[in-house]
């Protein structure tokens, strides 16, 4: 599943580190998030949703249906 | 918006990748065990031999120390940037986490690992000793082991996020595939006198290299 997770990332100014605080879950996660290795939980989508103030959707884009 | 934008640049630069520290961590952790285990062999042959103090003993004994204390050194180095000022509030937990466990587990482990209660005269402690003990230490052993264990797994899971449970359940997975296919195997094998009748020991060797599996597939999905 791809996502703009890096960009949305870089628009602000954050390090994976600050996100990762940002979530309360490791910069390992944050990695693994931008670069595909690992689809988060419902959850942890949603805490994104709300921290990028956009819906999961615009953050999250399954390749199947791009 | 250009690339360098995009790269994590705000990251504090690292010259060795966490799964390359994490590694050289345990494998000093190896080493340590081994130093002190030395140690503890050098110290029983030199009151074996009356107490008196031979050179070529004694150097061994001040190079295990000064590998103990390496050792230490090197982990405290290794682990800087695990113990940093401005590490998140996830951070400090999940350090703090790992930091009680391997305070309680290690000594625990040590412990049982080496109890041996044969009452032979002059038997000496050594690590994963098979030596018979008396039921009250081996109820007490057992106890404490089951109690650590349910409490440390508790708090390990409330600790971490979403994506080392994700690792540590493909972990476990692997572990129990590995156990589901070296049991049998091992059994049909002792039945065909190819290897030695499957006893503890064998058993023990397997959880051994399970818990191996276990933590190189733990390692790899969340480091990689």
């Amino acid at each position: 599943m791809n996502n703009r997770l890096r960009v949305l990332r870089a628009e602000r100014g954050w390090s994976q580190a600050d996100l990762a605080a940002h979530l309360d879950v490791s910069r390992q996660a944050v990695n693994a998030i931008e670069t595909g290795k690992y689809d988060p939980s419902l959850p942890l989508a949603f805490k994104l949703a709300r921290l990028f103030d956009q819906p999961i959707e615009q953050i999250f884009n399954d390749e199947a249906n791009s | 918006m250009t690339s360098s934008d995009l790269a994590p640049g705000r990251n504090p630069p690292r010259r060795l990748p966490g799964w390359a520290r994490l590694l050289l961590v345990l494998l000093l952790g190896l080493v340590t065990i081994l130093a002190m285990g030395a140690l503890a062999g050098f110290t029983t042959a030199m009151i074996e031999d009356g107490g008196a103090p031979r050179p070529r003993l004694l150097l061994v004994f001040v190079a295990m120390l000064l590998a103990l204390g390496g050792s230490g050194w090197l982990c405290w180095r290794l682990t800087a940037p695990w113990r940093g000022p401005d590490r998140s509030a996830f951070d400090r937990r999940y350090v703090r986490m790992w930091l009680v466990l391997v305070a309680l587990g290690l000594p625990i482990g040590l412990a049982v690992g080496i109890i041996d209660h044969s009452g032979s005269a002059g038997s000496v402690p050594t690590l994963f000793s098979n030596e018979p003990i008396a039921p009250g230490i081996a109820w007490v052993g057992a106890l404490t082991l089951l109690l650590l264990l349910a409490l440390s797994a508790v708090y390990y899971h409330r600790t971490i996020d979403d994506h080392e449970e994700r690792a540590y359940l493909w972990g476990s997975t692997g572990a129990f595939y590995f156990v589901a296919a070296a049991m049998p195997v091992a059994w049909l094998l002792a039945r065909a006198a190819i290897i030695a009748p499957v006893g503890i020991g064998i058993a023990m060797m397997i959880l051994l290299a399970a818990f191996c599996v276990q933590s190189i597939i733990w390692a790899w999905i969340k480091f990689r």
